[in-house]
């Protein structure tokens, strides 16, 4: 992939595990600070095994936790079985991203010093799994 | 070649944690090592305590009065860390017997040890070494580039009790204007106030009042922040303001600077007419001993209260809180007039832990800002609720509050209250109920506790919008 923009700087352990994970990422500026990981894996049974996923870094992050996940091209199942809460969207670079509205319960909150990029990329690989689950 | 004005800082908690190792009570020199980040700034060199290593005493091989000797292996995993975090290297040990100067011994001991130190930590970062007396006063030395050494400029502590301790004490001139406070807090504490370095973050209803006190205490250097503009809503409350400036726009910071050097009290003043939400006022303001912060945003004071942690600086907030009913019969009739001055000690609480705003109420603060659109989605959404714009204003309540504050800061230099200063971490005062509300410290802050003395990173405080 060419051209990967870096329009910001990341703390670097997050830097650190993007690039151990091994996809094509950047940080660019939209408004919000965005990090967008390319050829993301999701599952067989989605209409595209691979998309764009898109994490907003709140401000104040890391002691303020990150939240949802946006992905382009929208994602839908296979078998046409509605996925809950993923009605809303969000222009990210002239995109239009699908937001899945998942957040952190009271059960898994976000722990400062201890989550981050890499906890909340597991979070999602954990989003797009569940939803075969039900 | 001119070196930078070098100081080290550690908190309260740093100092007494040393002294207890360092003064164990057997009148015998013990050592520990500190690892600092820094604020490498244009003005001074500020290294910042971030880690503490205590040499065990049981595996000193010599502890008398005047000396101490340790293996040098205990060093090894400490300078790995230094290393991995390109962190300076401070020696630290105690003189039992009160004597204030490095001694031959020491000298021998530094020469020995300060260029392998150098050797081994790859990044180009200064190395140093530091005694603590007694009475807990430090002085110190780092390692010039000829293997000569260079004094610390000062070193000072960020506790209850604020202390300050230069390498040239007592040697400046103090000028016929401070005469009248200076018969109140001694020589000692006018010329402290003559060499500290404070920031003012806003220049508005309490900023100008703050600065206003600041200057005529002869303090030596002043950074003002503020990236807003008058107008004639706020000639009502800004000190040294008048209409022609609201007429015309000014620049706060520019205005009240100006009016500083018209005054002519010799205070050195730094106008930064930007946001704090930009690096290099991050980088400016990182270089200052004492913070006040006069804003009321919610995510500028969540900045400011971050970086007084990272870079082990004094932060005093002061907030006002104006309440009238709006609407209905009583329209307009007074519930509540009153204002706290908060007093912030890295690792210990925050504006987070005391309850004055929320992690959540920061990001949507700043989504707001950064990214309009995407607030009100989620404002539509449900996910954050609306914000109330109008905030009420009035100079005599303004100005009661800075007057709060700057006592709180002096009470620190020079204590005088009845109560000792570790009993108080902020002070409420109404007006309403004409009460003085002082409360101590609550438990420390675990959104920040873990980030005193990080100093130095990119991006600046771990916040990726300061890249």
């Amino acid at each position: 992939m060419e051209n990967l923009r870096r329009q910001f700087d990341l703390p670097m352990e997050d830097q650190l595990f993007l690039n151990d994970y091994g996809l094509p990422w950047e940080t660019i500026v939209d408004g919000s600070h965005w990090v967008l990981i390319h050829n993301f894996a999701t599952d067989e049974r989605y209409n595209h095994p691979k998309v764009t996923a898109a994490i907003r870094l709140e401000a104040g992050y890391p002691r303020a936790g990150l939240d949802m996940v946006y992905f382009f091209p929208a994602l839908i199942r296979t078998d046409g079985k509605p996925i809950n809460r993923t009605e809303g969207t969000q222009v990210i670079a002239n995109q239009t991203f699908q937001r899945w509205s998942r957040h952190r319960t009271a059960q898994n909150p976000w722990v400062i010093g201890q989550d981050n990029i890499g906890t909340h990329i597991v979070l999602i690989e954990d989003w797009l799994a569940r939803e075969f689950e039900r | 070649m001119n070196n930078p004005f070098t100081t080290l800082s550690l908190t309260g908690d740093q100092h007494a944690l040393l002294m207890g190792h360092l003064y164990p009570g057997d009148n015998k020199e013990a050592v520990a090592i500190l690892l600092c980040n820094r604020r490498a700034g244009d003005r001074r060199h500020r290294l910042v305590a971030r880690e503490i290593h205590l040499i065990p005493h049981e595996q000193c091989s010599v502890r008398t009065e005047t000396q101490v000797t340790w293996p040098t292996d205990l060093l090894e995993p400490i300078l790995e860390r230094a290393t991995k975090y390109a962190l300076s290297v401070i020696k630290i040990h105690s003189h039992p017997r009160g004597y204030p100067r490095f001694s031959q011994t020491d000298d021998i001991a530094d020469r020995d040890l300060l260029p392998l130190v150098r050797g081994w930590v790859e990044a180009d970062v200064i190395h140093g070494s530091v005694v603590v007396l007694p009475n807990g006063e430090m002085f110190g030395r780092v390692l010039g580039s000829e293997n000569d050494f260079i004094k610390l400029d000062l070193i000072n502590v960020v506790g209850d009790d604020l202390y300050f301790w230069y390498s040239d004490a007592n040697t400046s001139e103090m000028p016929s204007f401070v005469a009248s406070h200076a018969q109140l807090f001694g020589a000692g504490t006018t010329e402290r106030l003559r060499r500290l370095s404070i920031a003012v973050i806003g220049c508005s209803g309490t900023g100008s009042p703050v600065i206003e006190q600041l200057i005529r205490l002869g303090v030596g250097e002043l950074i003002i922040v503020d990236d807003d503009r008058m107008d004639d809503r706020n000639v009502n409350r800004i000190l040294n303001s008048t209409i022609l400036d609201a007429n015309e726009h000014s620049l706060k910071a520019l205005m009240l600077a100006l009016a500083i050097d018209k005054i002519g009290l010799g205070t050195r003043v730094i106008p930064i007419c930007r946001n704090l939400w930009d690096p290099e006022v991050i980088r400016q303001v990182a270089q200052c001993d004492i913070v006040f912060g006069c804003m009321d945003t919610v995510d500028g004071r969540f900045l400011l209260n971050t970086l007084a942690t990272y870079y082990t600086i004094s932060y005093f907030d002061l907030g006002v809180r104006l309440d009238a009913i709006p609407n209905g019969p009583q329209k307009g009739k007074i519930r509540e007039v009153c204002g706290t001055v908060h007093y912030l000690q890295p690792g210990r609480s925050s504006l987070i832990s005391r309850g004055l705003f929320t992690m959540e109420q920061v990001a949507h603060a700043r989504l707001r800002h950064t990214d309009p659109a995407a607030h009100e989605q989620q404002v539509k959404d449900g996910y954050i609720k609306g914000i109330q714009e109008y905030r009420p204003a009035v100079i005599s309540v303004n100005m009661y509050i800075a007057a709060l504050a700057i006592n709180d800061f002096l009470a620190r230099l020079h204590p005088y209250r009845e109560a000792p200063n570790c009993k108080i971490a902020s002070i409420e005062a109404s007006l309403s109920s004409l009460e003085l509300f002082p409360e101590p410290e609550g438990t420390p802050c675990t959104v920040l506790q873990q980030y005193v003395g990080k100093g130095d990173v990119t991006p600046l405080l771990d916040i990726v919008e300061l890249s």
